[in-house]
């Protein structure tokens, strides 16, 4: 199984967070293009 | 997403909404209420990792059923904003457990292609084992 929460990214303010630190548990992902 | 948050976290779930672009867009819909962190992934690992694709430029201008989408949207007064990204980009929806490992996903094949909300909500209830 794919596991995402060691993947980094970053907020809208620029900081650097890996996913899983977002998450408390289960996670509804929504991916999209861009937020437009 | 936003409107299904509260069934989503009813059912003892959280949301996280990624995309490529951009930080202004994302930190626009903060401003505006949306109820969950938005992350940005401009290098696509996120993409890459659950293996969402991209759409060639004759399959984006060709997508019949992607562009019936964009003008139900349309129509319900859904308007795009500012295209700020690559628009061969695809779109999706995955669950993870708690562990951050992926149980369920929908790749999206085209334009505006979102799985159903109640097809969301019952795979989430099946991992969660809320009502």
């Amino acid at each position: 199984m794919t596991n995402i929460s060691n993947i980094e990214v970053v907020t809208p303010s620029g900081e650097l967070v890996r996913i899983g630190d977002c998450m408390s548990g289960p996670t509804v992902f929504t991916i999209l293009r861009y937020y437009g | 997403m936003a409107t299904a948050f509260q069934e989503i976290e009813a059912s003892g779930a959280g949301a996280i909404g990624i995309a490529t672009a951009a930080p202004d867009q994302a930190q626009a819909l903060i401003d505006g209420g949306i109820p969950f962190p938005l992350l940005l992934d401009r290098e696509m690992r996120t993409y890459d990792a659950l293996g969402i694709g991209r759409q060639s430029l004759l399959g984006f201008i060709s997508d019949y059923r992607g562009w019936g989408r964009w003008m139900r949207g349309f129509l319900r007064n859904r308007r795009q904003g500012r295209i700020t990204a690559d628009y061969s980009v695809l779109s999706g929806v995955a669950i993870a457990d708690a562990e951050g490992e992926i149980v369920w996903i929908h790749r999206g094949e085209g334009l505006g292609d979102y799985p159903r909300l109640e097809r969301v909500l019952a795979r989430l209830r099946e991992l969660t084992g809320s009502v």
